[in-house]
């Protein structure tokens, strides 16, 4: 019996008007191969984020979506959120 | 026939009923403006985030830990942060919220924060989520006067600070 532990991204969502790239990992407990237990971490990489330490499935997805005008729009909603 | 397997087969060996997509149905019905609403809850999940600071340079010696649970399209989460930083740069904001905020000015309300240490304020605090966005800014809210993004000039460093904060998202 061999007990082991993996993080594998099991859903990348592209979600709203900035391309929001939704992620969640699976953390799940295998034993001899077959998963016997599994919980759900979550992560969003915004269009202005760094994407180096990223699963690279995540990665080029990102750079598929976050354009330059995509960033640039969202810079500017970013912006006008701020209060005095 | 065909009826009875179908129900048959949304059972599993743990006696969990299962619904691999669509939802549980419960009609359609109208927000009293006119508008016709959802009645199918479609999504329940549950799990873990990290949340993180921007607006400085941030450090977790002492860790970032979050829950969340998802129904439907409404987020809630659960946080606590202790953190130090250095070199600030603008407000202090949640950069990674677990999913996107709805875009809609009624996307999420405006829940109070727990400041465990090292934060002053005028008022009481708030934590609001940012439209179309993973952002959500912590909010001095003082009587009488607009509400103020708080910053380096509000929290030392280390500092402490828990929150539960609900919106709506946009899956």
């Amino acid at each position: 019996m061999a007990l082991t532990k993996q993080t594998v991204t099991d859903k990348i969502e592209i979600v709203g008007q900035f391309n929001h790239v939704q992620v969640r990992e699976a953390i799940q407990v295998l034993e001899d191969g077959q998963v016997i237990s599994q919980s759900y971490h979550r992560y969003v990489v915004s269009p202005l984020d760094d994407t180096t330490d990223k699963d690279p499935k995540v990665q080029a997805v990102a750079a598929a979506v976050h354009t330059q005008e995509i960033r640039d729009a969202y810079t500017a909603h970013l912006a006008a959120q701020e209060v005095a | 026939m065909s009826n009875a397997r179908t129900l048959a087969n949304t059972i599993n060996s743990n006696s969990e009923i299962v619904v691999p997509s669509g939802g549980v149905n419960f009609g359609t019905g109208t927000d009293g403006s006119g508008t016709v609403t959802s009645g199918v809850l479609d999504d329940y999940e549950e799990g873990t985030w990290t949340p993180a600071f921007s607006g400085a340079t941030f450090a977790y010696p002492s860790g970032s830990f979050g829950v969340y649970v998802k129904v439907g399209t409404l987020v809630t989460v659960h946080a606590y942060i202790s953190a130090t930083y250095s070199s600030a740069t603008g407000s202090f904001i949640i950069n990674n919220l677990p999913f996107t905020v709805f875009n809609n000015s009624a996307r999420g309300g405006a829940d109070p924060v727990n400041c465990q240490s090292g934060i002053t304020f005028t008022g009481y605090v708030t934590l609001e989520p940012i439209d179309s966005t993973t952002t959500a800014y912590f909010e001095d809210n003082k009587s009488g006067l607009s509400r103020a993004d708080m910053n380096s000039s509000n929290f030392a460093s280390p500092f402490a600070v828990r929150f539960s904060a609900t919106y709506r998202s946009s899956t």
